[in-house]
């Protein structure tokens, strides 16, 4: 279960409000490569994982993608206090202000609802950690499209943070599939799946020791 | 130490740890990490236990107080005076 | 099948990539890796990570990686020229 830890993961302290910047950052919050969605696909995954390894990491990605969702929604926060209805008008704020005030509500940049149709759990492992190496890869580029378009210092500080954090992520996917690879037969990794068929892999199952 | 220092010693520790953890879960018998795992823990482990009897809880299981509920004390974590 | 041969891949040169003519007398140095020969195809492969030197708690902090080899950052103006 969760525990909650009264600290963001990396400080987030927007000196500038800034409607303009929130409209495309919110990508990362319900949008479909965004942080929401990358924790809701690693924790979901987690359960028909075959090896305690990936189990773990699943979970402890999953976790700290959580912790990022808080940072970006931090961002949003911050970007949006004391705004006045000139402010929000001449930013183009307006359409999502209309809908949720300056509450925070995950959606995509172009204002789609978050949804589960963004992530997949297939109940195979090969599947699931090449999809979660590809999900890191997309928030990865999403963070670079955000540098392009965001000057404020405040902003890409944090930015840069979560953009390298998905760079370790997908380092560490990458290593769960390793994982994976040294516990199936190697003459055919697609022969069957460890986490559903029963003797999938247990003949040369070889255990990091 | 200084709250504001003290919190972001904390923070640093704790993302010391959060990354030492990944890179265990897929090398759990490298001596070397489980090494500064161990060290990292520690130091945080200290560093909240000052931060809890200096300035509060930092978790809703921290709570020293027996005449007040001081879980819920502002800021939170996303306001800007808390970072 | 033991991966561990292939922790120490180094990438090659065989691989040579002409560029266009008036540069004719240059190619670009291969960026494809020679993976050990046995190295099952139709598979994706991450080299596994081994410890090295990590950053000191405030710069790792600062870089968002405890380890240098994982800090990648985003240099749209570097380009691509100066590689191995």
């Amino acid at each position: 279960m969760w525990n909650y830890e009264k600290k963001l993961q990396y400080p987030v302290n927007i000196k500038n409000p800034n409607p303009k910047l929130a409209k495309f950052i919110i990508a990362q919050l319900g949008g479909p490569d965004g942080e929401l969605a990358a924790s809701m696909r690693y924790l979901n995954q987690r359960y028909t994982a075959p090896y305690g390894e990936i189990k773990g990491l699943l979970t402890d990605i999953g976790t700290e993608e959580l912790g990022h969702m808080e940072m970006i929604s931090a961002i949003l926060y911050q970007l949006t206090r004391n705004l006045t209805p000139e402010q929000i008008k001449a930013s183009g704020f307006d359409a999502y202000f209309v809908d949720h005030t300056t509450g925070i509500y995950p959606s995509s940049a172009s204002g789609v609802p978050f949804s589960a149709a963004y992530f997949q759990s297939k109940g195979d492992p090969i599947t699931d950690l090449v999809e979660d190496m590809a999900a890191e890869q997309k928030a990865r580029s999403t963070y670079d499209n955000i540098l392009r378009l965001a000057d404020d210092p405040d902003v890409r500080d944090v930015i840069k943070f979560l953009r390298e954090r998905e760079i370790v992520h997908f380092q560490r996917f990458g290593e769960g599939l390793r994982i994976t690879q040294d516990n199936l037969n190697s003459r055919n990794f697609y022969a069957c799946n460890p986490s559903f068929d029963k003797n999938c892999g247990r003949n040369c199952r070889r255990r990091m020791n | 130490m200084d709250k504001d220092k003290l919190f972001r010693t904390i923070q640093m520790y704790g993302f010391a740890i959060d990354e030492i953890v990944l890179y265990l879960d897929t090398h759990p018998n490298c001596q070397n990490a489980l090494n500064y795992y161990h060290k990292y823990n520690e130091l945080k482990r200290e560093a909240v236990e000052e931060y809890n009897r200096l300035y509060g809880p930092l978790t809703a299981k921290q709570v020293r107080s027996r005449e007040k509920w001081t879980w819920t004390n502002e800021p939170w974590p996303w306001e800007r005076s808390a970072n | 099948m033991d991966f561990s041969m292939f922790e120490n891949m180094r990438f090659s040169n065989d691989y040579q990539r002409p560029v266009n003519n008036s540069m004719a007398s240059h190619t670009v140095p291969g960026s494809m890796s020679r993976f050990p020969e046995e190295t099952p195809l139709a598979m994706a492969y991450v080299p596994m990570q081994q410890w090295s030197e990590v950053y000191n708690e405030a710069d790792a902090f600062d870089a968002g990686t405890l380890f240098p080899e994982l800090n990648l950052p985003f240099e749209p103006e570097e380009g691509c020229y100066g590689q191995r």
